[in-house]
């Protein structure tokens, strides 16, 4: 869906009478999506844990352990929907400084956050390197910290490409207080993705 | 624009959506959804085709006992072809992206989809989608059948790269869906005219919004699973592969509780394109607006409950298969629901035997005996009998093809005048449905006889069965590729018409069968932006106020009529709808 923000802007084609129509269809949209993403990341967590309960007896939790730099990760992520929340709240209120820096540094955020989770993955992986044998088929056991946080950094990554957009737009001066449907829709999936990940993070946090 | 006014029936529109702009960049980078539908129609069709070399393949196969002309290995890989092909290419996109891109704004009064943009998005992501499903045919060796089960998906000696590509093809166009299916639901809350509402909708409308409710909340259940059987296969994760750990009855879980709600995905929209048809062609009010209207809704929420019913004999617990036995009849109440008004609606009405209405009673008689047999696969007892056989065959040919892609094909006729402008030669559309009907019920009539004498689905000889079981098979194999034969006829003498239609075809009145939903006050073809003038929304199922207009050949709405039947504060003139035209 973001790659829309592609296509030549200025060919427009809109069926709505205004605006604010206009607005309010969007936000809903957003939040049909962040509905089929909830099921998406839902029925990923329902995967994980059936298998986790089905090993229950040979679990080798003992083998494996979180990387500790998810819990500086997740202060990232948590962080940057404060300051995400900051610049809607200053697009509604017409400051537009404040804007473009609250989105700024929720992309720097975001960036960092994804270079973190790189960081752990190779922390894993090391680790990964010396049990891998005595693992047997416990497989999960080492990939789900993987499929959890590849799949939800996918969506980061989809998060960060329109919010550079956003970014830009804001700097070029282009919302207001009557108009600031981009940052609104941005926020919200932001917001999303900060829950998913806390409730991913605490699934491995006690899954494990 | 102003002379329009004093035109109540609907001008001619030089100007229109085909000839608004020109070149090739102009289709492709449209934001118009006529044109987007249409482009979906051609694509759609194509795969059809595609698909249906592949199933003839399998027929000519299976015509005679013995090793035939193709290997056990190629005949594993036209089969899942054909079935990836046909689910994910074109049943699942063929109403509601297709047909319903084209008409649902159009039915509503509106300029567009709630996001054009998404739109056209949701329509390279098909293309894009279809390019994996090529691929995957060059590299071969898909021969999972289209449900991707594992261990076969992830087992590297019998699948080997073909899998890969077919399961991102498939996950790429679950977003198309989901996406369409996001956009639609929010036209039909947001774009819907003044006056039009919920319960003054046409009822295709309802079906494209109850399964663009499946399509946003199951499809994406299916991209996940997909994505983790990619990386089950590519590095081994330890969810679906026994041997890491994983589980395959999951993924039998994980796919139905995606696929059984999209076989209503696939049911749904032809279901609201058969309420359209038996109304207009019979010219008579619907019967039961509320009861078809509730049913859709009601099928799309009890899809979700039944997904079981495909993992009876899979080793799942004998609660949980008697809950799903007992849950899947209560699917079966709504579509029965369906079927008693529709019928109710032809009581008595003036019927036009016309090919719309051909396909659209072909529909009815296939949908009853596809539902039907449903039933029989969802008791318990007998289902174990039936399981993997080509009972199941049968069954879901006769409400996919039969019921859904006849729904499509009967629409594509119904809405064709529209759509391009031009009539196409009744008589031939008349033959056409009835060697299609004809070829349908040879081909997949004697698999259910097939399927209850024993004879496994997927299986590329039979001639290591017991004697009189070969006999027996092979007569019933034989009809049924006889069957497909003319079914092939059927379709091929469609296409001709069809597109010798667009070059000497009749030009089309605006209202060629007296269809009163709003779709049929603007021109044929429509203008770029459909309606100059919002035009009135007026009880879309009462006929009475039509009147054949001799010089046009096709309806129009006597205006005195109308005022009599108006809704109490129906609009009558939208003074001010100029506003809407922003371009
Ligand atoms: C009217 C109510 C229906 C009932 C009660 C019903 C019931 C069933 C049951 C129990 C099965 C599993 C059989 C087995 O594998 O042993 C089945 C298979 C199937 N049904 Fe239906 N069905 C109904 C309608 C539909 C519709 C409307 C469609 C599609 C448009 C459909 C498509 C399929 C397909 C594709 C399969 C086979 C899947 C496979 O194994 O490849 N069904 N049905
Ligand atoms: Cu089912």
């Amino acid at each position: 869906m973001f790659a829309l923000a592609a296509l030549p802007a200025g060919r427009q084609r809109n069926a709505f009478v205004n605006e604010s129509e206009q607005f309010i269809a969007g936000r809903f949209a957003m939040w049909l999506l962040l509905l089929s993403l909830g099921m998406l990341f839902g029925a990923s967590l329902i995967a994980f844990l059936v298998i986790r309960l089905q090993l229950a007896d040979h679990w080798p939790g003992e083998l494996i352990s979180l990387p500790r730099g998810l819990w500086f990760s997740a202060i990232i992520m948590l962080f940057s929907s404060a300051t995400i929340h900051a610049a809607l709240h200053a697009a509604r209120c017409n400051r537009k400084r404040m804007l473009v820096a609250g989105l700024a540094v929720t992309f720097v955020l975001g960036c960092l956050f994804l270079a973190m989770q790189v960081q752990c993955w190779l922390v894993a992986l090391a680790e990964l390197r010396n049990v891998w044998l005595e693992l047997g088929n416990n497989r999960l056991a080492a990939t789900g910290f993987y499929i959890f946080s590849g799949v939800h950094g996918l969506h980061v990554v989809g998060g960060l490409i329109p919010m550079a957009v956003v970014t830009l737009r804001a700097a070029r001066n282009q919302y207001n207080a009557q108009h600031y449907g981009g940052v609104q829709y941005i926020t919200m999936y932001w917001h999303f993705l900060d829950g998913v990940w806390i409730v991913l993070f605490a699934t491995l946090l006690i899954g494990m | 624009m102003s002379a329009i006014d004093t035109q109540p029936q609907t001008p001619v529109v030089v100007d229109n959506y085909l000839n608004h702009t020109k070149g090739v960049l102009s289709w492709a980078l449209t934001l118009d959804h006529k044109r987007i539908g249409v482009m979906y129609t051609i694509s759609v069709l194509l795969s059809f085709f595609l698909g249906g070399m592949f199933a003839l393949l399998v027929r000519t196969e299976l015509i005679a006992p013995g090793e035939g002309f193709l290997t056990q290995d190629q005949y594993n890989q036209a089969f899942s072809l054909h079935g990836a092909i046909m689910v994910f290419l074109v049943i699942i996109p063929s109403v509601p992206a297709a047909l319903g891109n084209f008409i649902m704004p159009i039915m509503l009064g509106a300029k567009d989809v709630a996001f054009p943009r998404l739109n056209l998005f949701s329509y390279y992501l098909w293309v894009f989608g279809a390019i994996f499903f090529v691929v995957a045919m060059f590299t071969g060796s898909l021969d999972t059948g289209w449900t991707f089960y594992t261990p076969y998906s992830i087992d590297t000696d019998s699948a080997m790269s073909g899998v890969i590509p077919a399961l991102t093809g498939a996950f790429i166009l679950g977003f198309s869906s989901i996406f369409t299916g996001m956009n639609f639901i929010v036209t039909i809350h947001r774009l819907r005219p003044p006056g039009m509402t919920w319960f003054r909708m046409p009822l295709f409308l309802w079906a494209i919004y109850a399964t663009a409710l499946i399509q946003v909340l199951a499809t994406p259940v299916l991209g996940i699973t997909l994505l983790l059987l990619i990386m089950e296969r590519a590095f081994g994760i330890g969810i679906f592969n026994p041997a890491l750990g994983g589980d395959p009855v999951l993924y039998q879980h994980f796919f139905w509780f995606y696929s059984h709600p999209a076989v209503y995905i696939m049911i749904l929209p032809g279901m609201g394109i058969i309420s359209e048809l038996i109304a207009v062609h019979s010219h008579k009010h619907i019967c039961g607006y509320k009861f078809i209207a509730f049913s859709s809704v009601a099928i799309a929420i009890f899809g979700f409950l039944v997904w079981g019913h495909h993992m009876f004999v899979s080793g799942q617990s004998p609660l949980l298969n008697a809950i799903f036995s007992a849950i899947t009849f209560s699917v079966s109440i709504p579509s029965a629901v369906k079927m008693f008004n529709w019928l109710a609606t032809l009581y008595k009405g003036s019927i036009s035997l016309n090919t719309p209405m051909l396909y659209a009673l072909s529909f009815m008689f296939i949908f009853a005996i596809g539902g039907l047999t449903g039933l029989h696969l969802g008791t318990l007892a007998t289902d174990v009998h039936l399981h993997d056989t080509y009972f199941v065959v049968a069954h879901f040919h006769y409400v996919m093809m039969g019921s859904a892609l006849i729904a499509m094909i009967g629409g594509l006729h119904h809405w064709w005048p529209k759509i391009t402008g031009k009539m196409y030669n009744e008589n031939l559309g008349r033959l056409g449905c009835i060697l299609v009907f004809v070829g349908f019920n040879t081909t997949f009539l004697p698999q259910f006889v097939l399927g209850s004498q024993g004879m496994p689905r997927r299986y590329h000889d039979y001639s290591n069965f017991l004697p009189e079981q070969v006999e027996l098979y092979a007569t019933y194999h034989m009809w049924s590729s006889i069957g497909s034969y003319i079914m092939a006829v059927g379709f091929f003498l469609t296409a001709g018409y069809l597109i010798h239609s667009l070059f000497a075809g009749r030009r089309a009145p605006a209202n060629p069968w007296g269809g009163r939903s709003l779709e049929w006050q603007c021109a044929s073809p429509p203008p770029y932006d459909n309606f100059a003038v919002t035009p009135s929304v007026g009880d879309c199922y009462d006929f009475s106020v039509l009147e054949w207009d001799e010089k046009e050949q096709g309806y129009r709405i006597n205006e005195e009529a109308r005022r009599k039947q108006a809704y109490p504060g129906e609009v009558a003139d939208r003074s001010g709808a100029e506003k809407l035209d922003g371009d």
